[in-house]
């Protein structure tokens, strides 16, 4: 979230798309009832009318996989009727930038398109750059090449009508939402947005986050209190595994991770650092050499030092193009290069999408282990309904481990506050908390390394690993990642700012020689000399204006900023842009910020609010995005109807693995898409061992509009069956008006919706919605689309058919 | 000192096979419903039943209801002696009190199955609520069965030839019977009153504020009718005669008593506004003309005919109907009039209507038997220690 | 004063923290459940579950709506089934709940027919069963703890303090909404009051709340059963009445017999009895 949860009360109007939070953020929930009870009105744009719909001013039907043509409208309405914000649009985004003048968008594509290798050259998206190295702008907006009227021409044909017949949303439906958000372009007006897995869960997913971040860029509302994109994360502390980098492509504290090309590290951060000549930009990833050097001290202690390039050598480096996400490895365990898979506190079996490929792969696994409280899906792959264990050589590990209020340590949520925890219980039996597995694991892999070096055991033996024999002490950890200074650092005048062996009070003091070490970042400053920062629980409203901040409680990153970008709250003359929410006010007399931690904490007008990117503005125009720098509506990789707007039917860049296992319309009619339930977590693994849930939701269910169900003969409550080129399962059928047809192009189409949350192991079963799922991904994120592809229902034989 | 009275003659219509036909099949059904019992009590009564919250009582309270409002025979005709010193009615006396004894006694064994706790049965002795009627019901019972137990131990004393014991009851009868009279009014009233905790799940047209009378009235109904019946087959028993003053005396009783009740019932249903209700030819207005229709004013007609009421044949049939049509009042009000829950059935189990039919076999038996070696008809004896 | 609960379906998400949270509290088993059509399981209270939030698919004005309601026992002022009670085991208590000590109960079970929202359940799994309903967490209440329930609600959608607060708060709700709101605060009145009150934007008969009169369900009952006594007197009287009257008037007609040709004075000493008879 650039926002935080409770933020969310101080908004005039939310948006929730692509979300079910009163299905699934319950507990946060309570804060968009506090935004309902100041007045607030609430949209929910949802294929489905879901317990987040009963709480909506405004619900709004849409097709899975059409939210770009939604939001392409609403940018054209506020276009179109000037509801934008323009001193903030002309101060604060790069609508006036001038673009390269061969920047084309024809039949649905971007210039610079090359079919081969099914990406783009990006380099006609680019700005026109002066030779003192600022782009040209045209402040007044009215160059044709300029971003914003390349914007308007470019969303010039989502009129209403035609919106309307791509996502099958009525057209007085599409007017009350486009009003409504379309009312918070004022300064004294915020709307903020709401999304999760139904918007990022798609071949152009990061393009529906784009286009929410062009409207609430040209309504003025990010940096706002009450304003921002709020992205609900899934799991309780999947923000800080992000966070700690724990995907394939970044470092702790969003590094990029090295490639092979960059065999020296200075080649590296070059090539990782941006360069902005603009004064007005902070362009806050020029440091990024102190943070990743910092970050090599810590991984490599006293083993990394300058003549060494702090240990950059031995990181490993991933291939030039090389993608090593999700999708890849189930290939790869087939084709033998992956012999092994750890799978740490998931369950892949149910929760990948093309579940059934996932797991004929691990049939060829040499060994698994699962870190997990329960026999899984996973684990248990080898004993799967269909298959003989006997046939299967796998291997399987099962280790036990401790619950979250088992352990101690920190939560990040989606908010971005750090909130410390404590141990509640004792593990059961022989669980062990994740920290204490990692360590063993790697104590007897350095043994091993030790014994037996092989051709490169220094990547593993020149780690600084120092955390005992036994329990991890989360302290330690947490003030590893907060930095310390190896040396005294010192400042200009040569006095010392942070004696040797002391915390760093936050990032600001890191260092690119080697004098500190920081395991990430952007957590500096959570564990330093005042003490766990996270830990604080004084629940006062620190702010004036009770914006709920609670600054004083748990710490968020970066800074304990609990608004990012918040400078765009203020204009370039440090006024509030709205009164009652001065997030953070310029106190002259001292020459400081109140409020909020200011986003860089210089005067007012001297550096742009949006510091994380280059040129300091927030981006209208996206020119290093994978898939086209504007969003543009393509169809799911399944759909049932053709693109109106242009032969190019889905995005040209999508990560397609498995191109033969696309169904067709004709046995495939239906649109598919999967959510969750509140009753139920992720693949069930918890949640169907608990009885008091198990009871709530018992069976894997399909929902259906009564005329669908009317069309197939299906009645209330029995079985039937959903299928995809995929796969096959069993499902109640829940027949209910909050699914109704959609009418697209004059053709009705119909959508059913699955819960994704049931397998072959627990106290209740079911089939996995992801059996049906799609083996393609987003361009930029390669995240399954696993919202929108196409399947058939049917009625199951005397009820008693098994698939 | 007195030998024991001289065993009377069996007649040749005491060893005809067919009675022992039907001794056999009760035998076989007491032995199958004891072990159906053994098994509700073992198993509890989800797994023995079909039972459910939609229908928490059946067949066994059914059957416990009627059986009472049966029952109510002892206390009709010891009311017809002693208070009304009806002598002539004597003889349908104690077959009407054995049998009422025995009602009472499987009344209390159905209780048992039914109750959840029935280890805990006695925890109305102790924990009282003078404001349920089940808790008056379930004392007024208890009392009355003691009463009853006195009532009918001449039957037995005077088979054994103890005298001090038959003079002792003969010496408070009028205070047993006043007790039986006012134990018996109180709970097959309050019978009714029962209902009056339903006023949402009873039909309207069972649902009313005089059911306690209603109750009361159609118990003495049942308990003539009962009467009507077995007088004579006790009669045929030991092999004595059967005066048929008695039946047509109880029988017009009956039919009188039948009419009391209809005026009340229709009259009560029209005062209420209720009349549309009973011809709605809906399930309920069916189930009501059965009961009310087939089985009070078709057998009152009967009863009240002089020349029918002489014949035997309409004597049964008119008794047989009263009784069907206070079984199906009692079954009506607890089951098939009731507003269960959406969704909800209850179709009696083997286990249910066994145990039902065992222990209404045994009580059977057991009167069969009382009937045949207690002192039932003795006048000499009867003569001898009454004074 | 005593304690009640305001539930305000229009503010209820259906996400079931309650009904966890009473399971959790109360250590009650889950059942086994399949699902038949809806997110409501199970069905309806029971032995084992004390509280179920129903799952409400209704238009309302030609527009969908989906209306959640958390049910349990009402904790009625006059509840039928405390009246009811064979052995008292129900019993409301000055504090609010409606409270069942199960060391009484003896499992007749006609507290479920004397309860007009179809609440007490039966533990019919069990060999030796009781009844189960909800018990207002009296035990926290008597720590001074809002009810699991309330606890858990994220939207407060449950809220918890002394009854008439909360009915000036409801109608105070209904007042500052009234197109969001159904006028009526069900429980208010309905069989003489209830510590469960609900707010609707639904009719309540559409949601399945039974439509019931003011007066107590025991009222008529509890009238009649207080004349249990005067009838016991009246009728003992009248049949000890009614035979003294005609023992008199039997002994009367044989003592105005004619006396026929006075029998010698052995014969009349032969037969003692028949002036008995």
């Amino acid at each position: 979230m650039t926002n935080h949860w409770i933020d969310l009360r101080n908004s005039d109007v939310i948006l929730i798309m692509g979300a079910n939070p009163a299905e699934n953020h319950p507990i946060s929930f309570r804060w968009v009832m506090a935004a309902k009870d100041r007045g607030g009105i609430v949209i929910h744009v949802d294929p489905r009318y879901t317990r987040t719909s009963t709480q909506a001013d405004i619900y709004a039907s849409l097709r899975s996989g059409t939210d770009i043509a939604f939001l392409g409208g609403l940018i054209k309405y506020i276009l179109d009727n000037e509801l934008y914000q323009e001193e903030y649009v002309i101060d604060y985004t790069n609508a006036s930038y001038l673009v390269n003048p061969e920047y084309t968008f024809e039949a649905g594509i971007f210039s610079g398109f090359q079919p081969d290798k099914a990406s783009y050259d990006k380099s006609t998206w680019w700005y026109q750059m002066g030779e003192d190295g600022i782009q040209f702008m045209d402040r007044t907006l009215q160059d044709p090449d300029c971003v914003f009227q390349l914007m308007r021409q470019h969303y010039a044909r989502y009129d209403l009508e035609t919106v309307s017949n791509i996502t099958g949303t009525p057209v007085e439906d599409l007017l009350k939402v486009y009003t409504a958000m379309g009312s918070t372009g004022r300064p004294d007006r915020v709307a903020t947005i709401m999304y999760a897995m139904g918007w990022t869960q798609h071949t152009h997913g990061t393009q529906n986050i784009r286009a929410a971040t062009i409207i609430q860029s040209l309504l003025g509302n990010m940096g706002m209190a009450g304003g921002g994109i709020n992205a609900l994360r899934g799991e309780s502390n999947v923000q800080g595994s992000t966070d700690h980098g724990l995907l394939f492509h970044i470092l702790p504290g969003y590094l990029a991770a090295p490639r092979a090309k960059f065999q020296a590290l200075a080649d590296y951060i070059d090539a990782n650092t941006p360069k902005c000549s603009d004064p007005l930009s902070a362009n806050w990833w020029q440091n990024f050499n102190k943070y990743a050097v910092s970050l090599l001290k810590a991984m490599y202690g006293d083993n990394a030092t300058a003549d060494n390039e702090f240990g950059y050598g031995w990181l490993p480096k991933l291939a030039d193009s090389g993608n090593y996400s999700w999708l890849t490895f189930w290939p790869n365990i087939i084709n033998g290069t992956i012999k092994g898979l750890l799978a740490w506190g998931q369950n892949p079996a149910v929760s990948s999408t093309n579940a059934n490929w996932v797991r004929d792969s691990m049939d060829k696994l040499e060994w698994l282990v699962t870190v997990n409280l329960w026999d899984t899906e996973s684990s248990s792959f080898w004993q799967r309904p269909g298959v003989d264990p006997a046939a299967i050589q796998t291997e399987v590990f099962m280790l036990p481990c401790a619950a979250s209020v088992e352990k101690e340590g920190s939560i990040s949520n989606s908010g971005r506050w750090v909130q410390w925890r404590y141990k509640a219980v004792e593990p059961p039996g022989e669980a062990e908390a994740d920290g204490w597995i990692v360590n063993q694991l790697m104590l007897r892999l350095r043994q091993l390394y030790a014994a037996d070096p092989g051709p490169n055991p220094d990547p593993i033996l020149k780690l600084a690993w120092n955390y005992g024999e036994g329990e991890v002490d989360p302290h330690q950890v947490a003030k590893e990642i907060n930095g310390w200074a190896v040396q005294d650092v010192k400042d200009a005048e040569g006095k010392v700012v942070v004696a040797a062996g002391q915390q760093v009070k936050n990032f600001t003091q890191l260092q690119a020689d080697g004098s500190t070490a920081c395991a990430c970042w952007v957590y500096s400053g959570s564990y330093n000399e005042d003490g766990n920062m996270m830990a604080r629980r004084d629940n006062v409203d620190t702010h004036p204006q009770e914006l709920g901040l609670f600054s004083n409680w748990a710490w968020s990153w970066p800074m304990n900023r609990r608004i990012i970008y918040n400078r765009a709250s203020v204009t370039m003359a440090g006024e509030p842009i709205d009164p009652k929410r001065a997030l953070i006010t310029w106190n002259a007399a001292e020459k400081k910020w109140e409020g909020d931690v200011p986003d860089g904490g210089w005067p007012p007008g001297e550096r742009l609010p949006f510091i994380m990117r280059r040129g300091g503005r927030a981006r209208l125009l996206g020119p290093s995005m994978a898939d086209g720098p504007f969003p543009e509506h393509y169809e799911p990789w399944e759909s049932p109807v053709f693109n109106p707007l242009h032969p190019q039917e889905t995005n040209p860049a999508l990560w397609d693995l498995e191109k033969d296992a696309k169904g067709a319309t004709h046995a495939f009619p239906l649109v598919g898409t999967t959510y969750r339930v509140s009753e139920h977590w992720q693949t069930g693994a918890m949640t169907r061992n608990l009885p008091w849930l198990a009871e709530m939701q018992p069976d894997m269910f399909v929902e259906m509009s009564p005329q669908l169900a009317a069309e197939r003969g299906i009645a209330n409550g029995e079985w039937v069956i959903v299928e995809s080129a995929r796969g096959a399962i069993k499902a109640v059928a829940m027949v209910t008006p909050r699914f109704q047809p959609f009418i697209i192009h004059g053709e009705t189409i119909h959508e059913v919706g699955l819960p994704y949350h049931w397998g072959y192991i627990g106290l209740v079963t079911g089939g996995s919605a992801n059996e049906l799922t799609p083996p393609v991904g987003d361009a930029n994120t390669m995240i399954p689309e696993t919202k929108a592809f196409l399947c058939n229902v049917r009625k199951s034989t005397n009820g008693t058919e098994e698939v | 000192m007195t030998t024991a009275t001289t065993v009377q003659k069996r007649p040749a219509v005491a060893r005809l096979s067919g009675t022992n036909i039907i001794l056999g099949v009760l035998g076989l059904l007491t032995v199958i419903g004891g072990a159906a019992a053994i098994y509700r009590l073992v198993t509890g009564l989800g797994a023995s039943t079909s039972l459910t919250d939609g229908y928490p009582w059946g067949i066994w309270i059914g059957f416990d209801f009627a059986l009472i409002a049966f029952s109510g025979a002892a206390f009709t005709m010891a009311a017809t002696v002693y208070i009304l010193q009806r002598e002539s009615y004597r003889p349908a006396m104690r077959p009407a009190i054995l049998f009422g004894l025995l009602g009472y006694v499987a009344v209390l064994v159905l209780l048992v199955l039914d109750l959840g706790r029935w280890d805990r049965f006695w925890s109305f002795f102790v924990n009282w609520n003078v404001h349920s009627p089940l808790f008056e019901i379930s004392w007024c019972i208890v009392l009355y069965s003691t009463v009853l137990v006195v009532e009918a131990s001449p039957q037995l004393f005077e088979r054994l030839g103890k005298e001090r014991p038959v003079r002792w009851v003969y010496r408070i009868v009028i205070g047993l019977v006043i007790a039986a009279v006012t134990l018996s009014s109180l709970h097959q009233s309050t019978l009714g009153t029962l209902y009056l905790n339903m006023p949402y799940r009873l039909h309207p047209l069972w649902y009313s504020p005089i059911l306690s009378l209603l109750f009361f009235v159609s118990s003495v109904m049942a308990g003539l009718a009962v009467t009507l019946l077995i007088y004579p087959i006790a009669a045929r028993i030991v092999g004595k005669e059967v005066d048929n003053g008695i039946n047509s005396g109880l029988a017009r009783a009956i039919g009188w008593v039948a009419l009391v009740y209809t005026a009340l019932k229709l009259g009560d249903i029209a005062v209420a506004g209720e009349l549309p209700l009973l011809f709605a030819f809906d399930r309920y207005s069916l189930l009501m003309w059965l009961e009310l229709g087939v089985g009070c004013i078709l057998p009152m007609i009967i009863l009240l005919a002089p020349k029918l009421r002489a014949q035997r044949r309409w004597q049964v049939i008119g008794a047989l109907l009263i009784l069907f049509g206070v079984l199906m009042n009692r079954f009506n009000a607890t089951l098939f009039a009731q507003f269960a829950r959406e969704g909800a059935s209850y179709t009696p189990n083997l286990v249910e209507w066994l145990s039902t039919m065992g222990v209404l076999s045994a009580a059977a038996l057991a009167w069969y038997f009382g009937i045949r070696f207690l002192s039932i008809f003795d006048s000499d004896a009867h003569a001898k220690f009454h004074h | 004063m005593t304690k009640a609960m305001l539930i305000d379906t229009t503010r209820c998400i259906g996400c079931r923290g309650c009904q966890a949270a009473c399971k959790q509290w109360h250590d009650l088993p889950g059942e086994t459940t399949h699902n038949t059509g809806s997110y409501q399981n199970p069905p309806w209270i029971s032995g084992k579950t004390r509280t179920v939030v129903t799952f409400n698919e209704l238009e309302q004005e030609g527009a969908l709506t989906w209306t959640f309601a958390k049910r349990q026992c009402m904790h009625c002022e006059h509840p039928g089934c405390a009246s009811a009670c064979t052995v008292g085991a129900l019993r409301k208590t000055s504090d609010g709940p409606v409270v069942y000590d199960a060391a009484k109960c003896i499992g007749c079970r006609y507290c479920q027919y004397a309860c007009p929202f179809d609440i007490p359940a039966y533990e019919w799994d069990e060999v030796l069963g009781l009844i189960g309903k909800c018990d207002f967490c009296v035990d926290r209440q008597g720590e001074g703890m809002e009810p699991a329930c309330v606890k858990a609600c994220p939207t407060e959608a449950i809220t918890y303090g002394e009854r008439d607060q909360l009915l000036a708060e409801a109608h105070r709700r209904i007042v500052a909404d009234p197109t969001g709101y159904v006028d009526h605060v069900y429980g208010e009145h309905e069989v003489g009051g209830t510590s469960m009150l609900y707010l609707a934007g639904v009719p309540f008969a559409s949601l399945g709340f039974p439509v019931l009169r003011n007066e107590p369900v025991s009222a008529y009952t509890e009238a009649v059963m207080r004349q249990t006594p005067t009838i016991a007197l009246t009728v003992a009287a009248g049949a000890s009445a009614l035979y003294w009257i005609i023992k008199r008037r039997q002994m009367n007609m044989v003592l105005a017999e004619p006396v026929a040709a006075a029998p010698s004075i052995d014969q009349a000493a032969e037969k003692p009895e028949e002036v008995e008879s």
